[in-house]
C-alpha cells in the first residue's frame, strides 16, 4: 500500500522531470545567449522591420535576415536579452545553427 | 537486495550533489554573463535528483529519470559555454556524467543517458552544427562521437551488470549467512531458554533452601545435559538436610550444655562470692587471732615475769618461813622457860599458901591480936591461891601455846615444804609458761603466715570471682548465641532431620 502510494506520489515529479529533460535539451540548443546572434520570430505577426527597430531600441545589432527574408537576426545585448525580446512578442532562437546566412545580411 | 538499493540511493545522492554543484556553478556563471534562464533551467533539472535523494526514492523509473537528466546537465553546461571557446571541453561532461551513472549499478540509466546523449548530438549535428563542428554538419564526426559514447555506454552497461550481479550475489550470500546466523541464534536462544528454565528451577530450589525448605526436591526431569545438575541439587538438598539435622541436634546439645554451664557458672559465682566472703572473714579472724596470739605471747611473757616475781616472793616467803620457824623454835624455848618460871611461881604460890596457912594458924593462936594478921594471912593465902590458879592457867596456856607452837612449827614445816613444792611448781610453771610463750610466739608467727596465705588466697579468690564473673558472662553470651543459633537453625523449620537418607536419596534420584 505504501509502495503504491509512494509510486503515485513520485509519478508527478518524475513526469515533470521527464518533461524537463527535452525542454532542457531544446533550450540548450535554441536559447540565444547575450552577444550571440538570435533569430527573432514574431509571435504577433510583426514585420522584420519591427524586430530590427526593437533591436535598435535595445542595443541589439542586426546581423542579417533569414533565408526567406521574413525574420531578422540580431546580436542580443544585455539590455536586449532574449527575455526582453520575448516580452516584446518575439521568440528569440539561437542563430548559430545556420538558420541564417550571410547572404541574407542586410545592412 | 537492500545493499543494492542502498548503493543506488547513494548514487542518486551523489548525482543530486553533482546537480546542485552544477546548478550553483551555472548560477555563478550566469551571473557573470548576465544570463539567468539557463542557470534557472539547470536549477530545475537538479531539483528532480535532489527530490529523489531526499525522499529516498531509488526505483527503476527514478533511476532511469536520473540517467536521462544527467545528459541534460551536460547539454545546459555546453550551452552556457557557447561562444566562450570551452564548448568542446564542456562536451567532455557528457562522458563524465555517463560514467557517473555507474554509481547506480544498473544498465537502464546508462542506456537512457546514452539515448539522450545520442539524440542531443544528432539534434545538435543537424540543428546547430556550428556549436561543435565549426565546419558545419558532419555526420561522420557525429557518428564517431556516437560510437565513442556507445563504447563507453557498453562498457558501463557490462560493468553495471557485473556490479549488480556482484552486489546481488553478495547480498544473497549475506542473506544466507544471516539465515544461518538466525538459525544459530535460534538454536542458541533455544539453548539459552533451556538454560534459563534450568536456572529458574535451580534458582527456585536454592531460594527455597535459603528460605529453610530442605525437604523439597526438583522432581521434573531436566534436559539430558542438565540432568546431572538436577541430581546434584537434589543430593545437595539431601546432604544439607542431614547436615542441618545434625547441626540442630548439636545446637540443642550446645544450648543445653550452655544452659548448664550458665547455671553452674552462676552457682560457682555465688559460691565463689560466699567463699570470698568466708575467706575475707577468715582473714579477718586470722588477723584477729594473730593479734590475740601475739597478745597471748605478751601475756605469757608477762605471766612469766609475774611467776618469776612470785617465785622470788615465794622463795622470799620460804626464807621468811624459815625465820618464822626459827622464831617458833625460839617461842617454844621461851615457853619452856616461861613454864619453868610458872612452875617457880607455882612453887612460890604453894609455899606462900603454906606460909599464909601457917600465919593464920599463928594468928589464931595469937587471939585477937592476931586477928588482923589472920586477915592479912587470909588475903595472902587468897593471893597465893589466885597466883597458883593464874600460874596453872599460864601453865595451861603455855602448854596450849606450846602445842600450838608445835602445831605451828609443823604447819610452818609443812608450809615450807609446800612453798618448796610451790617453788618447784613455779619453776615448772615458769618452764611451761616459757614454752607457752615460745609456742604462742611461734603460733602467732605461723598464724601470721596463715594470715598472709589467707590474704593471698583472698586475692586469688577475688581473681577467681572476677574470672567466674567473666565465665558467667561468657556462659550467658554462649547461651544467647546458642539460642540465636537454634533460632537460625530453626528457620529451616520442620525439615525433617530425621528423614532417612535412603528416602531422600531415592527422592533425589
Amino acid at each position: 500500500m505504501d509502495q503504491k502510494f509512494s509510486s503515485r506520489t513520485a509519478a508527478l515529479p518524475l513526469l515533470l522531470q521527464g518533461m524537463m529533460v527535452p525542454v532542457a535539451l531544446l533550450a540548450a540548443l535554441f536559447y540565444p545567449t547575450t552577444n550571440h546572434p538570435a533569430m527573432l520570430i514574431s509571435l504577433t505577426g510583426q514585420s522584420p522591420a519591427t524586430a530590427i527597430g526593437w533591436g535598435r531600441a535595445h542595443g541589439a545589432a542586426l546581423v542579417g535576415l533569414s533565408i526567406d527574408g521574413r525574420t531578422a537576426n540580431l546580436r542580443l545585448s544585455s539590455a536586449g536579452s532574449a527575455l526582453a525580446a520575448l516580452r516584446s512578442g518575439f521568440l528569440p532562437l539561437a542563430a548559430d545553427n545556420g538558420l541564417c546566412t550571410p547572404e541574407g545580411f542586410d545592412s | 537486495m537492500n545493499e543494492l538499493q542502498t548503493l543506488r540511493l547513494r548514487g542518486i545522492r551523489v548525482i543530486a550533489a553533482i546537480g546542485v554543484a552544477c546548478a550553483l556553478a551555472t548560477l555563478g556563471w550566469g551571473a557573470y554573463l548576465g544570463e539567468y534562464p539557463l542557470a534557472m533551467l539547470m536549477l530545475l533539472l537538479a531539483a528532480g535528483p535532489v527530490w529523489l535523494a531526499m525522499s529516498g526514492n531509488a526505483d527503476t523509473l527514478s533511476r532511469c529519470m536520473v540517467g536521462a537528466t544527467l545528459p541534460a546537465f551536460a547539454a545546459v553546461l555546453t550551452a552556457m559555454a557557447r561562444g566562450s571557446g570551452w564548448i568542446v571541453d564542456m562536451h567532455m561532461t557528457f562522458f563524465a556524467f555517463l560514467a557517473i551513472l555507474a554509481l547506480l549499478a544498473e544498465w537502464r540509466p546508462v542506456a537512457a543517458a546514452t539515448i539522450i546523449t545520442a539524440a542531443h548530438h544528432l539534434l545538435l549535428n543537424f540543428a546547430a552544427p556550428l556549436y561543435v563542428f565549426p565546419d558545419g554538419p558532419d555526420l561522420a564526426r557525429a557518428l564517431f562521437h556516437a560510437v565513442v559514447v556507445l563504447v563507453e555506454a557498453g562498457a558501463l552497461i557490462v560493468l553495471c551488470t557485473h556490479l549488480e550481479a556482484f552486489v546481488l550475489g553478495q547480498a544473497t550470500k549475506r542473506l544466507k549467512r544471516a539465515e544461518q546466523e538466525e538459525s544459530v541464534r535460534a538454536e542458541r536462544e533455544a539453548v539459552t531458554q533451556r538454560q534459563r528454565d534450568v536456572l529458574d528451577k535451580v534458582g527456585q530450589r536454592l531460594q527455597a533452601l535459603a528460605g529453610g525448605v530442605l525437604d523439597d526436591r526438583i522432581d521434573e526431569p531436566f534436559p539430558d545435559e542438565y540432568e546431572a545438575l538436577r541430581l546434584a541439587v537434589n543430593n545437595t538438598s539431601t546432604e544439607l538436610q542431614l547436615l542441618v539435622g545434625s547441626v540442630t541436634r548439636a545446637v540443642d546439645g550446645v544450648v543445653t550444655g550452655a544452659s548448664e554451664i550458665r547455671s553452674a557458672s552462676d552457682d560457682l559465682a555465688q559460691r565463689t562470692e560466699r567463699d570470698a566472703s568466708s575467706v575475707e572473714q577468715v582473714a579477718r579472724t586470722s588477723s584477729g587471732l594473730n593479734t590475740d596470739m601475739r597478745g597471748a605471747a605478751n601475756l605469757c611473757q608477762e605471766a612469766l615475769e609475774v611467776t618469776q616475781k612470785m617465785k622470788d616472793e615465794v622463795e622470799l616467803g620460804q626464807v621468811t618461813i624459815d625465820s618464822v620457824t626459827e622464831a617458833m623454835t625460839r617461842i617454844e624455848g621461851s615457853s619452856s622457860k616461861i613454864g619453868s618460871i610458872v612452875e617457880i611461881i607455882d612453887g612460890l604460890s604453894f609455899q606462900t599458901n603454906l606460909l599464909a596457912l601457917n600465919a593464920g594458924v599463928e594468928a589464931a593462936r595469937a587471939g585477937d591480936a592476931g586477928k588482923g594478921f589472920a586477915v592479912v594471912a587470909h588475903e595472902v593465902r587468897q593471893l597465893a591461891q589466885r597466883s597458883a590458879e593464874a600460874a596453872a592457867s599460864i601453865k595451861t596456856l603455855i602448854a596450849a601455846s606450846s602445842d600450838e607452837v608445835d602445831q605451828g612449827t609443823r604447819q610452818v614445816a609443812q608450809m615450807e615444804q609446800v612453798l618448796a613444792r610451790i617453788v618447784q611448781n613455779f619453776a615448772a610453771v615458769n618452764t611451761r609458761i616459757e614454752e607457752l610463750a615460745r609456742s604462742s610466739t611461734q603460733t602467732a608467727t605461723e598464724i601470721g603466715g596463715i594470715s598472709s596465705a589467707i590474704g593471698k588466697l583472698e586475692v586469688s579468690h577475688q581473681q577467681n570471682a572476677a574470672m567466674v564473673e567473666q565465665s558467667s558472662a561468657a556462659a550467658h553470651a554462649l547461651t544467647d548465641l546458642a539460642e540465636d543459633l537454634r533460632v537460625s537453625v530453626g528457620r529451616f523449620g520442620d525439615s525433617a532431620p530425621t528423614h532417612h537418607r535412603r528416602t531422600a536419596m531415592s527422592r533425589a534420584a
